[in-house]
């Protein structure tokens, strides 16, 4: 632009930025003093003068302020300018440092893209979990979850509960401070019929529940509360199973649908994205009152121990919070009067109007709480890469400070110099954010598929806001990494390194570096730390012994076609079901239950002769009707006795096998068979007690041991089948279709059978430690990774910059082992410091993540010990190489460089 | 009308000082003075809209100011032509001397119609 920039700019940095008002008073000053000079010399009077040269100049307020707009353009111009400028001299200047040194630049931006990385990913995943309100509901803020808090009346427990039952449902709609009420809940059910079948997770929601969420259907139109009534007939598709089931066919609207036991015409579909106020996807809606169809009852509509469906409100815009809850707490206990009177009832129960996204909420699932702890996690590693690459940074500032004083000797400013070094470190940011988007886009996708395959994705994994908030995050590390190396490294003591050989024996040793060593020491162990406790959790969880084995087995529950039965028919069904499973030579075991482990079950009063009340742990005992060969099924072993046989019907001897822990519970050293049990009422007749079968798990992997007692199925009064277990000599997935068509083909009541491994019950249950111990080892090991290089690098520089020192000593006669000694004592004695610190953090520490852990202590000697070792180990691997660098040091060599 | 009056005076004011500087470098004042002792005080110029055309035309790059010591020693801003003021300057006086021309030619030809 200007003929000589250079010079402009020396001008400009040695500090001349004038302001444009005092350049325009001294210029206009001098115009008017000449003026009014020259007109005295020609014989006017100074005031008249005066007076003639403001007439000439013309109105001076007016020029002033164009003449000031004008300035104020120009200086704007010239900044953008110099801005320009400076940048592009920056960029030129990171490249020619990149080309110089492509090895450090890859170390430096592999280190950021594993630590932004991993924040990426994990931001993707606390995002849908916890930021971002359900997809399409207007002013979600507004829309709170209610949930009934109160304390356990058997354990005093403080708890939140999350379902509840209709009529509570039906008191809050009277309450003023919400503008609408809405109530849903979801379960699995079956489309369509016979082969063609499919299982969908329906939904069943009030006809307030659209309109409150504000969402718009994508079609048609969705239903209201003229829908919700006895007899529902309507029913709206998500966008989801529209195009599956239909392919976007928009004549969908107007066809029936045989959902469950209803018959539904479908009249919309909910936008794309749309999942209801939950993460799952939700496939089918139908009104609330479609439920009376499938329980064959209106009961639902009045009974206040049906804890079933969820409840929402929309605030009123003036409603607060508080006074919300006050008022919704109050109709609630009025509400659950009789039963509070009862005693059935927390009398001092409250309402909590909680956030809608429920891992915001009192009752946050435990995947919103890992991955809490993991962003945060992943966050710590990001620390621990930004120490990294400030201490290689430093390390390569120390390398090039010959230049950096010679740049500064010729005039450069520190502000410029430390742009400069800035500059390079935002740019290998950049570059570390591109490798981490990658790197995030691959995690995501594993996080999804493996770990939360339940929650709808229904963003791709770098959506706008993951990729928002990598390009900040890369930008703060960039910038947090480089400030301390950039502003140490402008700062340096010019004479000594200029002097000509700016010998090794120069150097300080950087306080700065060893705290940077430190730190990255001691947040690796609080990692590791929390890795070995989750890792230890889910080898505990894993190990937990079920008492069954459900590798193998298949459950299979079946769907019958609507219509009256009686408990004898329905046996009948599973009878001729079962008789055909056993005649496929690939199932070796078939055996029907009422109850289904993990899943379901009952519990019944219980009489025992000689005890007034029975001691079992709550919940319990419980009690399931079973077929005979239902513990060979699941590798239940009997203990004492025998297992049921076909013998044993309605009307013969009603016996029962009871597990060991209700066995000793009841009768201590006594022989339980033989004993009486009376079931439902303590005038019962005697059940005898023929058997005693092992321990099993009951509803949760992680519980205490249950008292279960099982009997006969067919001695069960009034009841029937209600799930079928098989263990095939096959592959459970190999077997699963055949057992379905078994079951569907040649027998017309069926209308859809629903197969599953019975572990598809049992995973969820471990998801979460999976989740833990998986993703705190990755970070873990990562950040190990990192911090040994950064020891590494570190440690070599040393030695590099120390080989005069070193070529001294051995030839003043010091043994090769004292001087490799003092080099892993370096490596070591930082590791110990940071070992230290990080261990105190983690006992300190460990209490907060102890909920998440199962039957570990946080504070458990093999893990400490074992982390103890493993970082000790890295750092003298890290020392290693130094140190035998060191050793070979030849004295002459060294001295020579003089 | 206005608005293309004032267009016109402006750019021919513009033109007026880029033409002051073609023989070195002036301050403020001295280009004022020069006009005004060039024109015989014939042209009514309002010294300020000087100052306006000057930062004006330092802005587009045409003209570039620098402090100076002026001739009664005093601290002064100077202004000079850059090339591309110079070039610019050029090209004005063409345009000028035959948009000049033009409304000459025409108002000569209305002067020998009325006396034919």
């Amino acid at each position: 632009m200007t003929p000589f920039p250079s010079l402009r700019r020396v001008f400009r940095i040695a500090g001349v930025r004038r302001d444009v008002k005092a350049d325009l008073d001294e210029e206009l000053d001098f115009h008017f003093q000449c003026t009014v000079e020259d007109l005295v010399a020609q014989g006017m009077t100074p005031s008249a003068a005066r007076e003639e040269a403001h007439r000439r100049f013309g109105d001076l307020r007016r020029y002033r302020r164009e003449l000031e707009s004008i300035g104020r353009k120009r200086v704007t111009m010239d900044r953008l300018a110099e801005v320009f400028l400076i940048l592009r001299q920056n960029v030129g200047y990171t490249l020619r440092g990149i080309q110089r040194s492509p090895g450090f630049t890859l170390a430096v931006a592999l280190t950021l893209a594993l630590g932004i990385g991993a924040n990426a990913t994990m931001f993707g995943v606390v995002d849908r979990l916890l930021l971002s309100p359900p997809a399409h509901v207007k002013d979600a803020d507004q829309v709170r979850r209610l949930y009934a808090r109160m304390h356990s009346r058997r354990t005093g427990r403080l708890y939140h509960q999350t379902y509840l039952s209709y009529p509570d449902y039906v008191d809050w709609t009277n309450c003023r401070s919400f503008e609408s009420v809405a109530a849903y809940a979801t379960d699995e059910v079956t489309v369509g019929r016979g082969l063609d079948a499919v299982r969908v997770t329906g939904g069943l929601a009030t006809g307030s529940f659209f309109r409150l969420l504000g969402v718009r259907p994508a079609l048609g139109r969705f239903f209201d509360e003229s829908d919700d009534r006895s007899a529902p007939d309507v029913a709206v598709l998500s966008y989801g199973f529209w195009q599956r089931r239909f392919g976007g066919d928009p004549s969908v609207l107007g066809r029936t649908l045989q959902a469950g036991p209803g018959r539904l015409t479908i009249v919309g579909v909910t936008p794309r994205g749309f999942t209801g106020l939950d993460l799952t996807q939700v496939d089918l809606w139908a009104p609330l009152h479609a439920y009376s169809l499938i329980r064959e009852s209106d009961a639902w509509k009045h009974m206040r121990t049906m804890y079933w469906i969820q409840i929402v409100a929309r605030l009123r815009p003036d409603a607060g919070v508080e006074a919300a809850e006050t008022e919704a707490t109050h109709l609630h206990r009025a509400g659950r009067s009789e039963q509070i009177q009862q005693e059935h009832y927390d009398p001092d129960v409250t309402v909590v109007a909680a956030p809608i996204v429920e891992g915001r909420g009192p009752n946050a699932p435990a995947e919103s709480v890992v991955s809490v702890l993991l962003a945060g996690v992943s966050l710590v590693v990001l620390l621990i890469a930004c120490a990294n690459v400030a201490n290689l940074l430093l390390v390569r500032g120390l390398r090039r400070r010959r230049e950096i004083a010679i740049r500064l000797a010729l005039g450069i400013s520190r502000r410029r110099l430390v742009g400069q070094l800035l500059s390079e470190s935002v740019f290998l940011a950049v570059l570390g954010g591109a490798a981490a988007l990658l790197m995030a886009a691959w995690g995501t996708e594993l996080m999804r598929s493996v770990f939360l395959a339940d929650i709808a994705w229904t963003e791709s994994a770098l959506n706008p806001r993951v990729l928002a908030f990598t390009a900040v995050l890369a930008t703060v590390t960039g910038l947090a990494s480089g400030l301390v190396p950039a502003l140490q490294s402008s700062r340096p003591d010019l004479v000594n390194d200029l002097k000509d050989s700016a010998r090794e024996g120069t150097v300080r040793r950087s306080r700065t570096r060893a705290a940077l060593l430190v730190t990255q020491g001691t947040l690796s162990v609080v990692l590791l730390v929390g890795a070995g406790l989750f890792v230890r959790s889910l080898q505990r969880v894993e190990s937990v012994e079920l008492g069954l084995d459900p590798e193998g087995v298949l459950l299979a529950e079946l769907e019958l076609e609507p219509g009256e039965r009686t408990s004898e028919q329905v046996s009948t069904i599973y009878d001729r079901a079962l008789n055909r499973l056993r005649a496929v030579p690939a199932v070796e075991h078939a055996s029907a239950s009422m109850g289904i482990p993990f899943w379901s079950g009952s519990i019944e009063e219980l009489f025992v002769p000689g005890l007034d009340s029975i001691p079992a742990p709550p919940p319990g005992p419980w009690i399931d009707g079973v077929t005979p060969g239902y513990f060979a099924t699941l590798r239940m072993s009997i203990r004492r006795g025998r297992d049921f046989n076909d013998g044993h019907v309605a009307g013969a001897t009603r016996v029962a096998i009871v597990n060991e822990s209700m066995a000793r519970g009841i009768w201590g050293n006594k022989d339980p068979l033989g004993e009486c049990l009376m079931i439902g009422s303590a005038d019962a007749p005697c059940t005898q007690v023929v058997g005693i079968v092992e321990d099993t798990r009951r509803q949760r992997v992680v519980e205490s041991q249950k008292w279960i007692y099982f009997v006969p199925v067919a001695q069960y009064p009034d009841e029937s089948p209600a799930a079928l277990f098989i263990r095939g000599r096959i592959d459970a997935s190999q077997l699963a279709p055949v057992v379905q068509r078994e079951l569907m083909a040649g027998n017309p009541d069926v209308r859809y059978a629903v197969v599953r491994p019975l572990q598809d019950l049992i995973d969820p249950q471990l998801r979460a430690y999976t989740l833990g111990a998986t993703m705190f080892t990755v970070f873990g090991l990562l950040a190990l990774i990192v911090a040994a290089v950064g020891l590494y690098s570190v440690l070599a520089f040393n030695v590099a910059q120390r080989r005069h020192e070193i070529g001294v000593r051995s030839a003043l006669g010091a043994s090769t082992n004292a001087i490799v000694g003092q080099i892993l004592k370096e490596a070591v004695g930082l590791t110990l410091i940071g070992l230290t610190i990080g261990l105190l953090i983690a006992l300190a520490a460990g209490g907060s993540v102890g909920h998440l852990l199962y039957e570990v202590s946080p504070r458990d000697p093999l893990v400490l010990g074992t982390v103890t070792l493993t970082l000790l180990l890295v750092a003298a691997a890290a020392g290693a190489i130094p140190a035998a660098r060191a050793a070979r040091v030849d004295p002459n060599d060294a001295l020579r460089v003089e | 009308m206005g608005e293309s009056e004032l267009k016109l005076l402006q750019g021919t004011l513009d033109l007026l000082v880029l033409k002051a500087l073609v023989f070195g470098p002036r301050h403020g004042y001295g280009v004022a003075r020069w006009i005004r002792d060039t024109s015989d005080a014939a042209l009514q110029i309002e010294e300020g809209a000087l100052y306006t055309s000057l930062h004006r035309l330092e802005r587009r790059g045409w003209v570039a100011a620098e402090w100076g010591v002026s001739e009664n020693n005093r601290r002064a801003k100077y202004y000079a032509l850059t090339a591309d003021g110079r070039k610019q300057l050029a090209a004005s006086t063409r345009t000028w001397t035959r948009y000049a021309e033009a409304v000459f030619k025409i108002l000569g030809a209305a002067e020998a119609e009325a006396t034919a």
